[in-house]
């Protein structure tokens, strides 16, 4: 008959679970060391204790959604989520009991367990093998298993069979065996072969001696005591067989997705503890294995970019910071041989961090002389955010891909001016025949720090053809109202590629004339870009500037002339 | 929580007493009152106590669940302190004590008298309990908590709980090694759960007495040595990493990993496996392939905990030698781990000790330690072959030995802690009293009872059940 229990003991249990489940919520909002945690844990352990104490050891049965006291329920909660029986229900928990002398430690380690519990499925743990692993004295579990604690049936036939085989082994020892075993041959005859027993029984010669031979010595005993604790890390022991596994060129059925799977884990794993050793030992072999074809082109970036994520990637950077300058030199110098494989986590640190030095170092490992792959960039330049698309453009400078310039092209038009100047320095290094139609025309931006760079590059790599954009713009009327910067620019350009012909143009510009003189900088300007043209009407007009009466242009037309001539003696030479 | 430097500080204040004070009991078996070598150690252990029990004025040291804490606080054993712990578990066990309290102002002359007791004396059954017993010799600061027996389990006969655990455990894990026999390809994530509560039940059971459950490794049956290996190399792996001083967590990683050892075996032809004959070259090459296959089957599905990453390890390593000779081939590793040291000399000597058909004479348990220690060095690390020929005696469970006085047996448990390997406790089949177990450190004047006078391998099987076959009926 089931005994039912007083009801102050039933209350004393009902008011423990309801403080275990105050106690579980509070870890699942807060932090462990919050004061509502410590607060709602306090009650717990306060509970229990008294409880234990003055009414001995509390034993419950878990059912799916509730808990019981002697067959009566002492708690329940609605839904499964947050339902502390379920919890341990479906982690094979049917009972759970409180001893005396239970230790406020071991309470903390119990609601600990259960507020990770739903995190424990990520990892394929569980709750039983983590209050297991907690060594709880004072707490005990009972885990559900087909044999350990069912199964009667099942249990009792796998014990008889065992007892048969004791059994009937046993029996072929009898005093006749014995007796037929001393008299000679009954234990090991002399064999081939190291597999072989050795011959005779050991007798207490070669006893004593082996004895002695396997006898722990202080140095054997310190050695040991050092192995355990320095046994390494489990990630360091599977990282080296798993780079041993993927040399060894076993063909599975399912092929290298776990192992690029467990690399990648080992790398992240890596790189959140900030190993370079395990890193540097990683990529060193995979490179190896790549370069001696024993693992197809594509595995290490597939190892390598799984792993690399634009958070890791920030964090791993963040930690260079604080490092030593060797350290961070090594982290870094890691960082580019991964970069071919990193693409991705780069650019999307480069969009997404908000740490300027982060974004510095990223940019950093991002620039190359080849430019990094247009497939990574082009969605970059449909970005919103004007600095990430001035990023990609940045970034896609030196790039080959025939692509780029119709991606520039299109940013010609885009709505941000630092966007459009940075496609103009690109163009720049694209340089010839592709980037100058595109150049001349952006003379015409809004933005006259772009129409200055534009200008600039087509002096450099506009021809003919292209001089009668730049001279539309020098010929309107509100030109000379152009800012200093500008009006050199362009007037460089037009002289560069107009030459001779742009000689009277020029002087009309610096010259006095009789109605308003035109500004200064203008005059400046014109007088600059004579000098950029190698003729002697040129000079002959900077010679009549050299003796004008303005003093600012006198040294103008100076400078001029002496540039002409070393560019005219570099020429000659 | 204390934090790191003040729990290591209290972690070595607590060894330190736990060792004084086993040193000092051990001492008193040997040594009268009057006796300086005895007056020493009971003045150190004073000092000790002195100072433990300076801040609260008493200081306890209990034993649960076959663990020493000193004030509650657990004190963690080692490979130099495993001896005197297990004695000093032993002797509460004796008892049937769970804690000793020492109370400030305790003298050495009661001090004295407590030790004597302990150590000379043996609780009757029926009679006096230590703290009786402690009041009566005048002994008053020191108050020891007895274990209170119900009357239905003073009353019991047959096998007590502890052995019933460690076949239930035992036989659950032969039960899951079959049925993880029976599976193809990789392991199922819910099959690595289900195997990871059967080890741990397994190392529960190694915690509480290793010698229980190293007997069952004994019962070999030829035709189910593939369930039965991953059983018994779990169970072999554990007993040396606990005498390695191994946590409880680290302990069930091992146990895991010795389990699964062989999980390669699953994608390697069942011909190949099951071949009575040795196995011809193309034969040998698929089998050498099963390392790889195990740490495959294991990578497949799993979740990479680090129990998991250990299995994997062990799975690879477990046929590589100390000096990386065996296979699979390595080309960068610089040593074997841990895990895969132990491993391996577990997996080894299990198949040595199981009879095979093709061998023209089998190894007898005996013969298959020696066959470890000469592989010392080259094969197997050689510290840890020394502790494991400590953990299982020169003669290991199962070894079918004869004795002075005409007698035969099987050697049911190794020597305890600290006696000498070549001593271990025998129970007698054939002889005036089968099923008595003889302890072959039993003294006699100053020598030994009983001596062994030979080894025997009848019937050429090696290795003979160390196991009472009644306790096995009892359960059923």
């Amino acid at each position: 008959m089931d005994r039912m229990a007083p009801s102050a003991e039933r209350e004393s249990v009902g008011k423990i679970c309801t403080a275990m489940h105050h106690a579980y919520r509070g870890l699942r909002l807060f932090p462990a060391d919050h004061p509502s945690a410590r607060q709602s844990i306090d009650t717990l352990v306060n509970s229990v204790t008294s409880h234990v104490e003055n009414m001995g050891p509390v034993h419950l049965q878990i059912d799916e959604m509730r808990v019981l006291y002697e067959n009566e329920q002492v708690y329940s909660y609605e839904g499964s989520r947050d339902n502390l029986a379920f919890l341990m229900f479906r982690d094979g928990i049917r009972a759970l009991s409180f001893h005396p002398d239970v230790e406020p430690w071991e309470i903390e380690a119990l609601v600990d367990a259960l507020s990770h519990a739903d995190d424990l499925g990520d990892i394929d743990h569980d709750l039983a093998t983590t209050l297991w692993e907690h060594e709880l004295i004072h707490i005990e579990y009972e885990v559900v298993d087909p044999f350990l604690t069912g199964g009667r049936e099942l249990r009792a036939a796998a014990i008889e069979e065992l007892r048969e085989t004791v059994a009937r082994r046993l029996g072929e020892l009898s005093p006749a065996n014995v007796a037929a075993g001393l008299g000679g041959g009954g234990f090991g005859a002399a064999g081939e072969g190291d597999d072989n027993p050795q011959d005779g029984p050991v007798g207490p010669a070669e006893e004593g001696s082996q004895a002695e031979s396997v006898a722990l010595s202080q140095a054997d005993i310190e050695m040991i005591e050092q192995i355990v604790a320095d046994s390494s890390e489990a990630l360091d022991d599977f990282a080296v067989v798993l780079l041993e596994i993927i040399g060894a060129g076993l063909e599975t059925p399912e092929g290298d997705d776990a192992l690029i799977q467990a690399l990648s884990l080992v790398c992240q794993q890596c790189m959140d503890l900030g190993n370079t050793d395990g890193l540097s030992l990683v990529l060193e072999r995979l490179e190896a294995l790549e370069g001696e074809g024993r693992r197809p082109a594509g595995f290490a970036s597939g190892v390598i970019g799984d792993a690399v994520t634009p958070a890791r990637l920030a964090k791993l950077i963040e930690r260079m910071g604080q490092a030593s300058m060797q350290e961070a030199e090594r982290m870094e110098r890691l960082l580019g041989r991964m970069r071919e494989w990193i693409y991705p986590a780069l650019l999307g640190t480069l969009v997404e961090n908000n740490d300027k030095s982060v974004r510095k170092t990223v940019l950093a490992l991002l620039h190359t002389e080849s430019g990094i792959p247009g497939q990574y960039l082009w969605p970059l330049m449909h970005d919103t955010r004007w600095y990430v698309v001035r990023n990609a453009v940045q970034l896609a400078r030196g790039s080959t891909d025939p692509e780029l310039p119709v991606q520039l092209e299109r940013l010609l038009r885009h709505p941000d001016e630092r966007v459009r100047r940075e496609v103009i320095r690109s163009l720049d290094v694209i340089g010839g025949a592709r980037a100058a139609p595109l150049l001349a025309r952006a003379l015409q931006d809004e933005d006259a720090a772009v129409r200055t760079l534009a200008v600039r590059s087509l002096g450099r790599h506009g021809n003919r053809g292209h001089f009668a954009a730049v001279s539309a713009r020098v010929e309107t009327r509100e030109f000379e109202t152009r800012s200093s910067e500008e009006l050199e620019a362009f007037l460089q350009a037009f002289a560069l590629l107009g030459g001779e012909t742009t000689i009277d143009t020029l002087n009309k510009m610096w010259k006095r004339r009789f109605f308003g003189t035109r500004p200064l900088p203008l005059r400046l300007a014109a007088v600059q870009a004579l000098g950029l043209i190698p003729a002697r009407a040129a000079r002959d007009s900077l010679g009549e500037a050299a003796k004008s009466n303005d003093a600012q242009l006198q040294k103008a037309a100076a400078r001029a002339l002496a540039q002409g001539q070393s560019r005219g003696g570099e020429a000659r030479s | 929580m204390t934090d790191k430097a003040e729990a290591a500080a209290i972690a070595r204040r607590g060894q330190q007493l736990t060792l004084a004070l086993a040193s000092a009991i051990r001492t008193g078996a040997y040594y009268d009152e009057g006796n300086t070598v005895m007056r020493q150690a009971v003045s150190s252990l004073a000092r000790v106590l002195a100072e433990a029990s300076a801040e609260n004025g008493a200081v306890s040291v209990g034993i649960r669940s076959h663990c020493v804490f000193v004030d509650k606080v657990r004190v963690p054993t080692s490979v130099s302190t495993y001896e005197r712990f297990t004695f000093l578990v032993q002797l509460f066990d004796v008892w049937s004590i769970t804690e000793m309290t020492f109370n400030a102002g305790l003298s050495d002359s009661e001090l004295m008298s407590a030790l004597l007791l302990v150590s000379r004396e043996q609780p009757v059954q029926g009679g006096p309990g230590l703290s009786t017993l402690l009041t009566t010799k005048g002994v008053e600061y020191i108050v020891v908590e007895e274990i209170v027996q119900a009357e239905d389990e003073a009353e019991s006969v047959g096998p007590g709980p502890l052995e019933v655990s460690a076949i239930v455990a035992y036989s659950a894990a032969m039960q899951l090694g079959g049925e993880l026999g029976k599976v193809a390809g990789s392991i199922e994530p819910g099959m690595v759960r289900r195997v990871r509560h059967v080890t741990q039940a397994v190392v529960d059971e190694i915690i509480r007495d290793p010698a229980s459950v190293l007997s069952l490794t004994t019962i070999k049956d030829y035709d189910k040595y593939l369930v039965l290996h991953s059983t018994n190399v779990a169970v072999l792996s554990t007993v040396l990493g606990q005498r390695l001083g191994l946590s409880k967590a680290r302990l069930g990683e091992l146990c895991l990993a010795g389990f699964l050892h062989d999980a390669g075996k699953l994608g390697v032809d069942p011909d190949i496996l099951q071949k009575p004959t040795e196995l011809d070259d193309r034969e040998w090459e698929q089998m050498r392939r099963h390392p790889l296959l195990a740490a495959y089957a294991l990578l497949g599905k799993q979740r990479l905990t680090a129990s998991n990453m250990r299995a994997v390890v062990v799975a690879f390593e477990h046929h590589l030698n100390h000096d990386l000779s065996g296979y699979p081939a390595t080309e960068i590793k610089k040593s074997v781990s841990l895990f895969g040291s132990i491993v391996s000399i577990a997996d080894v000597f299990d198949a040595l000790t199981t009879a095979r058909v093709y061998r023209d004479i089998n190894f007898t348990p005996a013969d298959a330690m020696v066959e470890v220690i000469k592989r010392s060095g080259t094969g197997f690390d050689p510290v840890l072959v020394k502790l494991f020929a400590q953990v299982m005696g020169l003669y290991p469970p199962g070894t079918v030995v004869v004795l002075t006085g005409g007698e035969a047996g099987v050697v049911c448990r190794p020597p305890a802690v600290g006696l000498p390997l070549d001593r271990p406790k025998v129970r007698i089949v054939v002889g005036e009293e089968p099923g008595v177990v003889r302890d072959l450190y039993e003294r006699n004047g100053s020598g030994f009872v009983r001596d062994i006078l030979a080894v025997l391998n009848p019937s050429n099987q090696g290795q003979m059940p160390a196991v009472d076959p009644e306790v096995l009926r009892l359960l059923n």
